[in-house]
């Protein structure tokens, strides 16, 4: 699954070549959200982090990549308080658009991620079993790059990634918001 | 919001009756020291008996040796055994509440006085202990405290104790005057501590040991010439003699005699032959009250040997009257044949030809002198529930059976531990396997990792110290749904 997107990516990139384009490539970190309560009430939000790459072709119109890895959360869980983990990470492709003014960058993005997610518990019950499955999803994002040198921008993003599961019994909404700031270095051919 | 789903289960309860733990302990009198033993009764064709030797206990805490440690009455809740020390003149109070670890619980020092034959009321109020020859006193000990006793003196003209039993009105009193040939008898007084009246009536020749019959109508008197005196308990402290007043022919001298019924059944005489010689048995017949008659001499010949009789010291007892019946005895007399051993005697005393087979207690004393027997039920836990707990991991869910209970108050014994059982519900009873164990002071378990559609039937049970097991009580399933957040 992460080489189809890797190479997805780079065939959505592949145009780039034959035009004027701006590269960018960032690292965002930040607040990641969850949505559903008994994920909350155990695990709590936590940190996420987000590298990327993006190419903007003509008239702002982006394409990019990036891999959000970060959230692992520990706490205690059920009836017996035990030990328990949950990891949460993707591998995102996105397009869309950009709008360039002096200094600052407004951006939305649409895009589709392949997130995996592990559960593991510390017990000594035989229901108790490690959860580690893969969804894919699409997700919205929007935020705005501000210049304050000639390549280098700091970015400030919130993203959506709406993301419901069922491994096993239950349906739990692994989404929620990421609310992110960080840096990236944009050159141009 | 943390939200806990559960179901409330039906608690099934199936209240069935206890089953009993069955001792008896035997007082060593040189080496100053107690043996227990754990028995179960015989029932068809001795099937099921089997017993067991525990100790000995308590050597060094109950007197110095030689000093003679010569009867021992249970209290009737079965939480305690009085021990009569002549030589140092002492009782001491045994906690024998966990049997497989007697402990010392009271000591009282009766200062002149030497104690010999204890008896207790059936009320567990008192102790009324007399002593040996030629002691016109009898001691009497509230139970309630153990921390004093009374002493009291006979106003019978030139009257002796010897021996002392107690009805089961709680006030008849009933004392062997060997000097005398006499009981002397009267009611006791309202403080416990001595007796309001005193009368008397003559038995044959050296009355050494008396014993009244469990529903309190009847007094046989040991007497050494070889007889046994029959009286008639017609009221508190009021006697007469007996349908057949003396019961004769005995070749041996009576010492000690046990009842097996209520009313009528049967009693027991054990009997000192010639010095060396063994004991033996005979056995009478209880038609009534007041109307006993000899069934059988010399039933038996007996594990001990002979020698000069104690006055007073109960050596002999019948825990298992049924149609198989058991009864155990120690030694009456001074005898200290290294051969000595308590003897169990299995008898069907029924047939036409009454039958009884005796055999030693290979691990007891040679010395063993008073024999007391007590028991009691043991009741399962109370309180018992079952619930369906859902224990939930978020992507999954766990189910569980939770069952609770407390500690029966009922049970004189410590409880060890709790075994549970399991069966798929609506099978057969036979089909029950055991799930666990948890110890004596846990009170949940948890039947964990179940799927949603599991259905169990639980039994539990309560284990003693020495390994015996209650009924069970039985938990179903659900009929009470509810939630919980």
């Amino acid at each position: 699954m992460k080489k189809s997107y890797l190479v997805i990516t780079c065939f959505l990139l592949l145009p780039a070549a034959s035009y004027a384009v701006d590269f960018s490539f960032g690292f965002q970190a930040g607040l990641r959200t969850v949505s559903d309560s008994n994920i909350k009430d155990v695990y709590k939000n936590g940190v996420c982090y987000f590298p990327y790459a993006e190419v903007s072709l003509f008239k702002g119109f982006t394409l990019g990549a990036g891999y959000e890895f970060g959230y692992s959360r520990s706490g205690t869980i059920g009836i017996y308080s035990e030990a328990t983990t949950l990891k949460v990470t993707g591998f995102e492709a996105f397009v869309g658009y950009q709008y360039s003014l002096p200094m600052v960058t407004p951006y939305v993005f649409v895009g589709f991620g392949s997130f995996s997610y592990t559960q593991t518990v510390v017990s000594v019950s035989p229901a108790v079993q490690t959860v580690d499955a893969t969804k894919s999803t699409f997700f919205v994002a929007g935020g705005v790059k501000v210049y304050p040198m000639k390549n280098l921008y700091i970015s400030a993003e919130v993203k959506y990634v709406p993301l419901k599961v069922k491994p096993i019994e239950d349906e739990v909404d692994l989404g929620g918001l990421r609310l992110m700031g960080g840096l990236g270095f944009t050159f141009g051919f | 919001m943390k939200k806990i789903l559960y179901l409330s289960f039906f608690i099934g309860f199936l209240g069935s009756p206890a089953w009993a733990e069955n001792w008896a302990i035997v007082v060593n009198s040189q080496s100053m020291n107690i043996n227990m033993i754990a028995y179960t009764c015989p029932y068809l064709y001795f099937s099921g008996y089997s017993r067991k030797v525990y100790g000995p206990y308590l050597t060094g805490s109950l007197g110095s040796p030689g000093n003679m440690l010569l009867d021992v009455a249970t209290t009737p809740n079965n939480k305690y055994a009085l021990v009569s020390n002549f030589g140092q003149h002492k009782v001491y109070r045994i906690d024998i509440s966990d049997p497989a670890n007697p402990s010392l619980a009271g000591t009282l020092d009766l200062g002149t006085f030497a104690p010999e034959d204890i008896a207790v009321s059936p009320n567990g109020q008192f102790a009324v202990i007399s002593s040996g020859g030629g002691v016109n006193k009898l001691v009497f000990i509230n139970l309630s405290s153990f921390s004093n006793y009374s002493l009291y003196t006979l106003t019978s003209p030139n009257g002796y104790a010897n021996a002392v039993d107690v009805g089961n009105d709680n006030s008849t009193i009933i004392l062997c005057d060997y000097d005398h040939s006499r009981i002397i008898y009267g009611r006791v007084n309202a403080t416990y501590s001595g007796l309001v009246s005193e009368s008397s009536l003559p038995t044959d020749d050296y009355p050494i040991n008396v014993t009244i019959s469990p529903d309190g109508s009847t007094a046989l008197v040991a007497c050494t010439r070889n007889s046994v005196s029959v009286f008639e308990i017609t009221g508190p402290g009021t006697l007469r003699s007996g349908i057949f007043p003396q019961i004769r022919g005995f070749h041996d001298s009576p010492q000690s005699i046990a009842f097996s019924g209520y009313t009528a059944g049967y009693a027991y005489v054990v009997s000192n032959d010639q010095p060396g010689s063994p004991t033996t048995l005979s056995m009478l017949r209880v038609d009534g009250h007041g109307n006993v008659s000899m069934r059988k001499e010399r039933a038996a010949t007996l594990c001990g040997y002979s020698g000069a009789a104690y006055y007073g010291i109960d050596v002999i007892v019948v825990p298992c009257p049924e149609i198989y019946s058991l009864i155990i005895v120690g030694n009456p007399s001074s005898n200290l044949d290294s051969r000595n051993r308590v003897c169990e005697i299995l008898a069907q005393p029924g047939r036409p030809d009454p039958f009884f087979a005796p055999g030693p207690l290979n691990d007891t004393q040679y010395d063993a002198k008073g024999v007391a027997i007590f028991s009691w039920a043991i009741y399962p836990p109370s309180n018992a529930s079952l619930s369906r707990l859902t224990n939930n991991y978020i992507f999954y869910k766990e189910y569980i059976n939770r069952l609770t209970w407390q500690a029966n108050d009922n049970n004189i014994s410590p409880i060890a531990k709790y075994r549970i059982y399991r069966k798929n519900k609506g099978a057969a009873d036979s089909s029950y396997q055991q799930l666990t164990e948890v110890d004596g002071s846990t009170f949940r378990y948890d039947d964990r990792g179940l799927k949603k559609t599991d259905s169990y039937t639980y039994r539990i049970t309560a284990i003693t110290p020495g390994g015996l097991e209650s009924s069970p009580v039985e938990l179903s399933h659900v009929v009470v749904m509810r939630r919980a957040i």
